[in-house]
């Protein structure tokens, strides 16, 4: 039964997207919303500010921001996935797509999404506050592995994406530690800078301010090759563990969007990114620009990261 | 000696919400979260008791106090009836047929009700076509300030 | 040093850089007096704009539009007793009252005068003390929000009107209502009944503007059926504040700055907090506390000064360690990092002349604050001239479409509508208004940080009297809770 409907669903968006396709060969013809899942202020909502003066120039219509914050993305996202897959309403997802559907409470699924492009991706990073014993991973490592539950370990809300990424880092090394969820990564931050808690689970663009005052020290990327920054912080994978987990920030839209609309974003999406004050805001950000056009091997990343993720939320609600 | 007032009516729906968030808080599930965390339901449950406990103080020491009766009179219940239907509809009309429509006729509406209760009178012909303009004029200064300077979507 | 200071004067040669501070700074009073539109969005509607500006320019506009937002909220808060920013609901206490009594120009002469100075003291604050503050503000951890949380929820004392078990009654809803939604620290959605869109909570601007405008509004309607008369003409007197009565304030405004600043530099805290901390202690320390919320003078002084004085205290953990003191300060990183400035203490090492030209632009964006206001006052007074049967409709459906804006969805307005019969009622039956804001304000995070602090120190009660900071705000809740009793007491005697 399920399959059936499967099927149908897929049959039926295949039609819409022949439909979609003879009738919306112009596009865009009319004013594009970005609908931005955080209030105003945050990372994804300043990457769409600034992604906008140059989209608008590429696609040739008003872009215009509109926030829904509420439920860390879930509200905003779920008003996304409900919209009509014309292209006219797209979003900046994130990883947190797939953990709020692994906490379960988001209705939405990873598959409801159309991705357009990915833009940048962001490294997960574990640092420490500097006035702390602790001078590389392998130290904190066994400090951890010897006294469980002493080390507090910090990061953004609890079944967050960076909640997600400790765990499962604490899964495949092998660690306790005391779980400190926080309101929101600079909250997170704060606690740190001021020695109140001891390590971090961070994006570097949340974590780049507290290193770069000397207050908190890197000690661990979560990423596939070591950070431009600073080249002198391993990569899990060099400590013997295969694993990389990025952040990224991309286009979506809800699934079932005609080839236009993905040919223009390509086109649109390369255009911004090559723009040299949006390249230097992504660098400021800590982040790093990596265009990729919509097509298989991205939903194939995807997919990818959405397992692990969904898996790893799902058994944080035990 | 009792005296049952208005503001027991009040009280009583206070306790009633109190009683639905309690029951709401009793459910949410424990065990999820950190170590050493009190769980999410633990405040929740503390102050739907308080305020249980403290309205129906309310309820027992106003029920003995004489003091002067509050009361709607009819039309009092009526322009208040009629306001809150206004922009009950209005609110519900807005995602139905959009922005300039809605907004043109609720404002018209809500305008003579306004003046209506306000005045209590003008109805004349010239008072309705103020009311017309009126609702125009500021649907259309509403929309150039959201959407055209500040470029905000509107519903 | 002071080198680089002068040098950075260089970049005022330009005369459109006044251009755009000016613009940021008439927008930013639009935006601040519109009920339902917040500082923080209009920051963020600009951002684009001054992304082809340079540096001190865009800085400059982003910062009129942040004290001028923030200022202008005052002016419905003053005439029609709703308040345009979150940050203006302590200042309806006092000045709506007054223009009410027929003293508009007063009570809004004192809101301008208030908030220049406000304004003033917080760019000194920042200029001259941000290391030792910011050093300050990292010493808090969730055992000292807790403190200061609860410290801030006895204020619900001095605001709650007649009846302090009525203000207990509305803090406790307040709180109850901040607890619904997704719960950061165990992942859960709680309290929402099965309704999707609580699922972020219930938003804060809706639920303010239903309490205070809409509530009003039907207050109106219903009581004018009584009057059974023609509208009420205020006899509107445009007389400014004297001289004299404005510097007979000077100890309230000098505190309230300072307090503003202060709490500003707490992250997280913000412009409410501060500005109902002010008036708290205002009352305190006032020889005439009975007059407060009935239109009185030194109350404005202190809401006005206050939420002025968070706007530079907001920019010192922003500016000076990377970390925005609350979202309007976020939005403001946003437009440093567009420049390629990354916050934090490198920023006066490495690029000198913009962050001491940002300050001098902050410093010009509160002139012209003032001069733009004191110049209006005039005309903003004429609002109460229209009737009241046009701009009620009028106001409404701001609110409505601004909720709208902020929130992106209809809820926000169902959320608004709750909430003005609810206040509406509260009114009728002798609660405050206020207490709930105050309870909707710190309850999750009196709530969270107490959480969090329980599982940082395994269940140990004592930390929040072994930490100085916390041990502090607790002796000064329980001195705030025991205080009217010893007036009592005292007055009893007599």
């Amino acid at each position: 039964m399920k399959k059936h409907i499967k099927l149908l669903s897929l049959s039926l968006t295949l039609a819409g997207a022949v439909l979609a396709q003879s009738s919306y060969a112009a596009y865009p013809e009319k004013t594009i919303t970005m609908l931005i899942p955080y209030g105003a202020g945050g990372g994804t909502d300043v990457l769409a500010r600034a992604l906008q003066p140059a989209l608008e120039e590429s696609l040739g219509q008003t872009v215009i921001v509109k926030n829904v914050p509420g439920g860390g993305g879930i509200l905003g996202f779920t008003q996304l996935v409900h919209a009509k897959p014309d292209g006219y309403t797209v979003t900046i997802p994130n990883n947190v797509i797939f953990a709020t559907e692994g906490m379960g409470n988001a209705t939405y699924k990873y598959k409801d999404f159309d991705y357009l492009g990915n833009i940048l991706t962001e490294d997960y990073i574990v640092a420490v506050r500097a006035d702390g014993p602790w001078n590389s991973w392998n130290d904190l490592l066994k400090d951890m592995e010897e006294h469980p539950n002493k080390i507090k370990f910090g990061f953004s809300g609890y079944g967050g994406s960076t909640h997600v990424a400790s765990q499962i880092l604490a899964n495949v090394a092998g660690y306790q530690a005391k779980q400190i969820p926080h309101d929101g990564s600079s909250k997170a931050v704060v606690a740190a800078m001021g020695g109140h808690i001891d390590a971090l689970m961070l994006n570097l663009g949340d974590l780049s301010s507290g290193i770069k005052s000397g207050k908190l020290k890197p000690l661990l990327s979560l990423g596939s090759k070591r950070l431009s920054e600073y080249p002198d912080v391993p990569t899990l994978q060099e400590t013997g563990i295969d694993l990389n987990l990025t952040n990224w920030r991309g286009i979506a839209a809800p699934a079932g969007v005609s080839d236009e609309v993905k040919v223009a974003w390509n086109k649109a999406l390369e255009h911004a990114v090559k723009d040299e004050k949006f390249q230097q805001l992504i660098a400021t950000q800590g982040g790093q620009v990596d265009f990729q056009k919509s097509g298989e091997n991205l939903d194939k990343w995807m997919s990818l990261l959405a397992e692990s993720f969904i898996n790893t939320a799902h058994n944080l609600k035990k | 000696m009792f005296h049952l007032k208005e503001q027991h009516v009040f009280y009583l729906f206070l306790m009633a919400g109190a009683g639905f968030f309690l029951k709401l808080s009793w459910d949410i599930p424990s065990g999820i979260g950190v170590e050493n965390d009190p769980g999410a339901a633990f405040l929740p449950i503390v102050i739907c008791v308080l305020i249980l406990f403290l309205v129906s103080y309310l309820f027992v020491i106003e029920f003995r106090e004489k003091s002067e009766k509050l009361f709607f009179s009819r039309a009092e219940f009526f322009a208040l009836a009629g306001t809150l239907l206004l922009i009950f509809v209005y609110i519900f009309i807005l995602s139905l047929i959009g922005f300039f429509a809605s907004t043109i006729i609720f404002l018209f509406l809500f305008q003579r009700l306004n003046s209506y209760l306000l005045n209590s009178g003008g109805l004349s012909y010239k008072s309705y076509l103020v009311s017309a303009l009126f609702s125009f004029i500021a649907t259309l200064s509403i929309y150039f300030v959201f959407s055209v300077l500040f470029k905000m979507s509107l519903p | 040093m002071f080198m680089q200071f002068v040098h950075s004067f260089d970049a005022f040669l330009e005369p459109t850089i006044f251009l755009a501070i000016a613009a940021g700074t008439v927008l930013g009073l639009i935006f601040g007096s519109l009920p339902g539109l917040t500082a923080t969005m209009g920051i963020a509607l600009l951002l684009p704009l001054t992304f082809s500006m340079p540096p001190i320019s865009g800085m400059g506009m982003l910062f009129g539009m942040y004290c001028g937002a923030i200022s202008g909220g005052s002016i419905p808060a003053a005439l029609l007793n709703i308040p345009g920013t979150p940050s203006s609901v302590a200042t309806t206490l006092d000045a709506y009252p007054m223009s009410k009594r027929g003293e508009p120009g007063r009570a809004l002469g004192l809101c301008v005068v208030a908030s220049f100075i406000g304004g003033i003291i917080s760019v000194l604050v920042f200029a001259l003390l941000s290391p030792i503050i910011a050093k300050a503000a990292l010493e808090f951890s969730a055992v000292e929000y807790f403190s200061l949380g609860i410290f801030g929820l006895t204020i619900i004392a001095s605001v709650s009107g007649q009846s302090i078990v009525k203000g207990l009654v509305a803090g406790l809803i307040g709180v109850l209502i901040s607890l619904i939604g997704i719960d950061s620290l165990s992942g859960i959605v709680r309290l929402t009944a099965d309704i999707p869109d609580l699922i972020g909570g219930v938003d804060f601007m809706p639920a303010l503007i239903g309490l205070f405008a809409l509530s009003q509004i039907i207050g109106d309607i219903v009581s004018s059926r009584n009057a059974k008369g023609a509208e009420i003409k205020i006899k509107v007197d445009n007389a400014y504040p004297r001289f004299k009565e404005t510097f007979g304030l000077w100890r309230v405004w000098s505190v309230s700055s300072v307090i503003g600043s202060l709490v500003g530099a707490v992250p997280g805290a913000g412009g409410s907090i501060a500005s109902f901390l002010a008036y708290d202690v205002a009352k305190r320390q006032s020889k005439t506390p009975e007059k407060f919320q009935t239109g009185h003078n030194e109350g404005i002084v202190a809401c006005e000064s206050a939420n002025n004085g968070m706007t530079g205290g907001a920019l010192i953990p922003m500016m000076t360690l990377g970390i925005p003191g609350d979202a309007s300060a976020a939005v403001l990183m946003g437009g440093l990092l567009i420049h390629g400035l990354q916050p934090g203490p490198l920023l006066f090492q490495d690029h000198a002349d913009i962050a001491y030209g940002i300050i001098i632009a902050f410093l010009i964006a509160n002139i012209f604050m003032f001069c733009f206001q004191a110049v209006g006052i005039k005309l903003f007074v004429k609002v109460l001239q229209i009737p009241r049967s046009f701009l009620m409709p009028f106001i409404l459906v701001m609110c409505i479409v601004g909720a709208y804006g902020i929130s992106g969805s209809l809820t926000s307005a169902w959320i608004l509508l709750f909430f003005g019969i609810f206040g509406y009622f509260l009114n009728r039956y002798g609660f405050s208004s206020a207490p709930v804001v105050l309870g909707m304000i710190l309850g999750y995070m009196v709530e969270s940080n107490f959480r969090r602090s329980m599982a940082m120190y395994d269940s140990d009660w004592t930390i929040f009297f072994s930490h100085p900071i916390s041990l502090g705000f607790i002796l000064l809740s329980v001195v705030s809770i025991l205080l009217p009793f010893y007036y009592r007491y005292k007055s009893a005697k007599k």
